[in-house]
């Protein structure tokens, strides 16, 4: 028979080992998997550094897109994306002609190209008013000077409302740790640390360097151009000024600078 | 062995008390420890894994967790604005439940807290609120708001425990504000987002308070019913009865501008396609259970039974409908989540379900809620000022 002090003595035995036990397991595991950050530079964003009064920008001929999801699986590769993190930097959307009703999509489409549809491509828009910029409430997203919109993996504390304020959908979560093999890590671009939100870069190792994005390489068809939308004589400036085009939910007034042939 | 009660700086905590309490509360400490117990582990099996245990993914970014933190944010806030509205509007007959009120806001303010650190990604990172605040976000301010209600509830559980009865009106002039602007700072996180348009609306915050007052409401009757069957505490049957009356306003006013918003989602004069799109989803789709069973239970049936003579002042008919309306005020929160979510802005529709690693940690926070609540219910001196005079 277990008295009543017996039976306290008991329970705060109980109660204290619970605490301690599972107090210790969450800070072995924070300390384990989430080492203690002081304030860190994001290094990965200053090497190499942006060029001064250059503004990146895209154009995408989306009539002449077949959604064969070449740029997608470039994309993966160059930028270290998680193999089981279910992340794509771009997505292709399926629609019927006649429209572009951005609720009535397909995303994944099996068949392509099927002459019933047409596809568009969708990335990271780079906006010059960008909401996910305004959302974060650490600043730990920021528009570099060219205009690329960037991500500090050391300082998002992961509480996903840049995704909510996304217009395009084009913030994605690491809810798992990204999982890389070794021999097709790029050295250029950091492997995100779980828990933390990542998004398209304009692949900025490369366009710094002078070279285009790995999705403008990696298009068969060669749909996508890429350039300085401030130099009046590079490919998309080009096109800009001879062509009709359209961006993605303008009457937001994000001001995209990915913009389609129409 | 007697443990004697100890005071520190004029607050009497009666640490013997819990050396008295019957079996049963034993029992009740030790189901609640083990509820605790169980939410830590599932949180540790989150940190490990990652919130890929959770339902949540890219296409709908927040779950359980921030339902119950608005959940539970309007609890806090409901809580104290019925708090201040005893010293501001001179509701005297609430004047007993002023020290149960003041725990329940403070309960609930750390739960909501608590609900927003397992909802982030890198919860030990939240320095950098502090270190680089971010003007434009909405979320900045409802770190710091949180954490200004939380240091209210406690200077203001002081001042009456500690028998400072002129510090409550000065007090008061704040927390009604705070209690206010949590809530409404709160909505707005969630009102200006301009991409999800079924959130998009200026009636968020109103739609916030009206159902915080609501729900809170509920809790206090439900508390104010249940304290006199577990504790010494006695509360006069009218206390119950003007609160009832009170929640016959708020119901109605809950209702009616949550019925603007569906309006203005719905017509067809005004519908725009996502925002109708949304909304069809929760009113007729595969969340229309919730909708629909939340109209009932928060609105419907509660209503007869205020209004109707022959349940209007029966008691435990009105603990009844203030169970329905807790509950159903949080089936308003999953929706009112659910409907801005399940579309993404690129037209992918995903059902949301939480799992049981989400359902274990929410289980565990309440736990830990209402373990706060029953120690400070049982160690601190909560007859009322009035009998004392």
């Amino acid at each position: 028979m277990i008295d009543r002090r017996n039976f306290l003595k008991l329970a705060t035995i109980a109660a204290g080992s619970f605490f301690i036990g599972g107090l210790s397991r969450l800070s072995s595991i924070l300390s384990q998997d989430y080492p203690w950050a002081a304030a860190r530079t994001p290094e990965y964003w200053k090497t190499p550094p942006p060029k001064p009064g250059v503004r990146y920008g895209m154009v995408i001929d989306a009539r002449a897109c077949i959604g064969c999801r070449k740029c997608v699986y470039a994309c993966i590769y160059e930028n270290n994306t998680g193999r089981k993190s279910g992340i794509e930097y771009i997505r292709i959307l399926e629609m019927k002609h006649r429209e572009i009703n951005l609720m009535e999509t397909e995303h994944y489409f099996e068949k392509s190209p099927d002459p019933d549809f047409w596809y568009l491509p969708t990335q990271c828009n780079q906006c010059e008013n960008p909401p996910c910029v305004d959302a974060c409430p650490v600043k730990a997203t920021w528009k570099e000077p060219d205009g690329i919109v960037v991500v500090d993996y050391n300082k998002c504390i992961g509480c996903r409302n840049c995704m909510a304020n996304c217009p395009y959908w084009q913030r994605k979560f690491n809810w798992i740790k990204p999982e890389v093999p070794e021999e097709d890590l790029n050295p250029k671009v950091p492997v995100r640390p779980i828990g933390v939100v990542e998004k398209c870069t304009f692949c900025i190792h490369r366009v710094r360097d002078g070279m285009e994005p790995r999705c403008v390489e990696a298009c068969p068809l060669r749909v996508r151009k890429f350039g300085d939308l401030n130099d009046p004589e590079s490919a998309v400036s080009k096109l800009l000024r001879t062509r009709r085009t359209f961006r993605l939910k303008e009457d937001l007034g994000t001001e995209p600078r990915v913009f389609y042939l129409g | 062995m007697e443990v004697r009660n100890i005071k520190i700086l004029g607050v009497e905590f009666r640490i013997g008390e819990l050396f008295r309490a019957s079996r049963s509360f034993y029992a009740w400490i030790f189901i609640l420890l083990g509820l605790i117990a169980v939410g830590l582990f599932a949180w540790s099996v989150q940190l490990r894994y990652g919130l890929v245990v959770t339902g949540t993914r890219n296409v709908v970014p927040w779950g359980l967790y921030v339902m119950n933190f608005i959940f539970f944010v309007g609890l806090a806030a409901g809580g104290l604005i019925i708090v201040s509205s005893v010293e501001l509007f001179g509701v005297k007959k609430l004047a007993p439940l002023l020290k149960v009120g003041v725990i329940e806001a403070g309960t609930c303010v750390f739960l909501a807290m608590l609900f927003i650190i397992v909802d982030m990604g890198h919860p030990e990172r939240a320095y950098w609120f502090i270190l680089s605040p971010n003007p434009p976000s909405v979320l900045t301010y409802d770190f710091y708001i949180l954490g200004i209600y939380l240091t209210l509830c406690i200077i203001d559980a002081y001042a009456l425990f500690s028998g400072r009865t002129k510090w409550m009106f000065p007090l008061s002039i704040v927390s009604l504000p705070a209690a206010i602007g949590i809530h409404s700072i709160t909505a707005w996180v969630f009102g200006t987002i301009k991409s999800r348009p079924a959130w998009h609306s200026p009636i968020m915050a109103p739609i916030f308070i009206s159902s915080a007052i609501t729900s809170a409401l509920g809790l206090m009757i439900l508390i104010t019913l249940l304290l006199p069957k577990v504790t010494k505490l006695r509360f006069d049957r009218e206390i119950i009865l003007y609160l009832r009356r009170i929640l016959t306003v708020a119901v109605p006013i809950d209702v009616f501008f949550l019925f603007n918003e569906l309006l203005i989602a719905t017509l067809p004069t005004s519908a725009m396609p996502e925002q109708y799109t949304a909304f069809l989803f929760i009113l007729v789709e595969r969340y229309a259970p919730v909708f629909w069973a939340e109209t009932l239970i928060a609105a419907v049936i509660p209503m007869i039974i205020f209004l109707h003579p022959r349940t209007r002042n029966s008691i435990p008919a009105i603990a009844i409908a203030s169970f329905m309306v807790v509950v159903g005020i949080f089936m308003k929160r999953v929706y009112i989540i659910i409907v801005g979510m399940s579309y993404s802005p690129l037209g992918e529709l995903v059902y949301y379900a939480p799992t049981v690693i989400e359902i274990a940690v929410m289980a565990g926070w309440i736990a830990l809620g209402m373990l706060i609540f029953t120690l400070a219910i049982k160690i601190l001196p909560m007859e009322a000022e009035a009998e004392s005079h």
